[in-house]
């Protein structure tokens, strides 16, 4: 059944053409000339040797650049740019694996990886974490992008903590504690069951100490640039580029509190720097951090290569709030646009 | 437990997919019946990105050799396999683009830069391309593809949710430029 509209279907036959013959030829020729890499009875051999060695508490884990690869390019050139770790420790039954990290103005990122040795369940998250340095000082964590799902029972996990403000320069010797993962089970979920009851809490300590190389300043501004709309007003805080891509933060004042969401107001927006939009795809959306702030992550987009500088004409465009409210089962909106515009001459 | 989980929970793994990965991965002619389910969407989607017919053939041609290459590292996550072919496809169009330009060429991509706006798929099709790079890619995603929001948020690392978003944004956007409101 097909919902289309009219216009919708006019797209579909835009782009219907049919395959030619001969690429049939090709790949047929192909199947006879690609070899075969690795048979399934190896890869479980495999798998196997890599069980045995996760019984190790503390091991030096290696690169394991496959959970994280070919997730998302962008998030190639973070693993490129970041610090091996390669710490793990094994407890009740999970293998976690600090394997990179990263540090710049902005904030800590962590390469995470998570896996159940028994392979049990269809979802698989690591659930609340804590970061502290050797003075006691708390990173808040903030915002993870993660993989979709389990391969093999691992997930992997772009973990990001805000980096307190006193500590920008310093040297940062961390420890780091996953508190809690969170599984989902295997069996399919019934329409009515209560969305609370789909994950799981797993409770443990999972603990790292590491140092991090110095934090990389890279380079920040913040011209005044302001948008209000709906009662809504959006203040741009800061603007960075960094090695890892472009950060924006921004103070909003005048949404509605959202008791039933955990994340409260999502925003959708777009970032273009001299009229080419940078892409937050990779990224969940930015969320309001305690400090009331909202950072926003964006890299340009691969086929323009390498992160820019500052200068040039910047255009921040916010077009709604989203949030779900479990209290009412429901998805909220507030809509706008906002729009942020403003020219920066040269990078500070 | 919270509402971006809430919103990724169709990650469903298709083990039909899976049983199809595990065959080719021990024999090479099983390959045959992923190409021949998912040739369609992938020629489609390399030919909305491409100039010509020979560039769309050459593209798919390495999509699927890829593919064969690494089929045994297939998991049958984030939007299945399709989802992963097209994530192939989508890398091997962007190879291709650094190349020309390390050549000093200039890429063709979408359609020929005449537009007579006497022929309404000529028209659609310089309104696509000139959408910006984000929408312009849902857009083919969605409908030379084919993909479900749930297989486009597997092609691009993002929830599904966030993908139809961007499909609605994508289509609002299309649809202002084509004066269909």
């Amino acid at each position: 059944m097909t919902t289309d509209t009219p216009f919708e279907q006019r797209l579909r036959t835009l782009y219907a053409v049919s395959v030619p013959t001969v690429l049939d030829r090709l790949i047929g020729t192909a199947m006879t000339t690609v070899p075969i890499r690795r048979s399934g009875r190896t890869r479980t051999r495999m798998l196997a040797a890599l069980a045995v060695a996760a019984l190790f508490a503390i091991t030096a884990a290696g690169p394991a650049f496959e959970w994280f690869e070919s997730w998302h390019a962008p998030f190639d050139r973070l693993w490129e740019i970041s610090t091996p770790v390669d710490q793990t420790v094994t407890a009740d039954g999970y293998r976690v694996t600090v394997h990179r990290a990263y540090a710049d103005r902005f904030g800590v990122r962590l390469a995470v990886a998570v896996q159940d040795l028994k392979d049990r369940w269809s979802g698989l998250d690591v659930d609340a974490a804590e970061m502290t340095d050797a003075d006691g000082r708390v990173y808040e964590a903030w915002n993870w992008s993660r993989s979709r799902a389990p391969v093999d029972g691992t997930i992997a996990t772009w973990a990001r903590f805000l980096l307190p403000d006193d500590v920008r320069g310093d040297d940062l010797h961390l420890r780091v504690t996953v508190t809690s993962l969170a599984a989902r089970s295997p069996d399919p979920i019934p329409f009515d069951l209560d969305p609370e009851q789909i994950w799981t809490s797993i409770g443990g300590a999972w603990s790292f100490e590491f140092d991090m190389p110095p934090i990389t300043q890279g380079h920040a501004i913040s011209p005044v640039a302001s948008a209000s709309a709906s009662g809504v007003t959006i203040n741009l805080d800061e603007l960075g580029v960094v090695p890892s891509g472009t950060v924006v933060r921004l103070t909003v004042d005048g949404l509605p509190e959202v008791p039933g969401s955990v994340y409260g107001w999502l925003p959708s927006t777009q970032i273009e720097h001299d009229g080419e939009p940078l892409s937050d795809q990779p990224f969940e959306p930015g969320v309001i951090g305690s400090d009331g702030v909202v950072t926003i992550e964006a890299l340009p987009d691969v086929e323009d290569g390498d992160v820019e500088g500052l200068a040039g004409h910047w255009r921040i465009t916010v077009y709604e709030f989203y949030a779900f409210d479990a209290t009412i089962e429901q998805g909220r909106d507030f809509q706008g646009p906002w729009v942020l515009e403003f020219d920066v001459a040269e990078t500070p | 437990m919270d509402e971006a989980r809430a919103l990724t929970l169709a990650g469903v793994p298709d083990e039909d997919d899976a049983e199809l990965a595990r065959a080719a991965a021990e024999d090479r002619a099983a390959f045959a019946a992923i190409y021949e389910r998912y040739r369609t969407p992938v020629y489609r989607y390399v030919r909305a990105r491409t100039a010509t017919d020979a560039d769309a053939q050459d593209l798919a041609a390495i999509t699927f050799e890829r593919a064969m290459g690494a089929i045994d590292r297939f998991h049958p996550v984030g939007g299945g396999m399709v989802a992963w072919l097209i994530r192939i496809a989508r890398n091997a169009h962007l190879d291709a683009l650094r190349k020309l330009r390390g050549r000093g060429a200039e890429p063709g991509v979408g359609a020929e830069p005449t537009v007579d706006p006497s022929d309404d798929a000529v028209v659609l099709r310089s309104l696509i391309d000139a959408l910006p790079r984000a929408q312009r890619d849902v857009i083919q995603l969605r409908f030379a593809a084919g993909l479900t929001a749930r297989e486009i948020g597997g092609v691009l690392g993002i929830s599904e949710a966030a993908a139809q978003k961007q499909v609605e944004r994508g289509l609002r956007a299309l649809k202002e430029a084509y004066g269909d409101d």
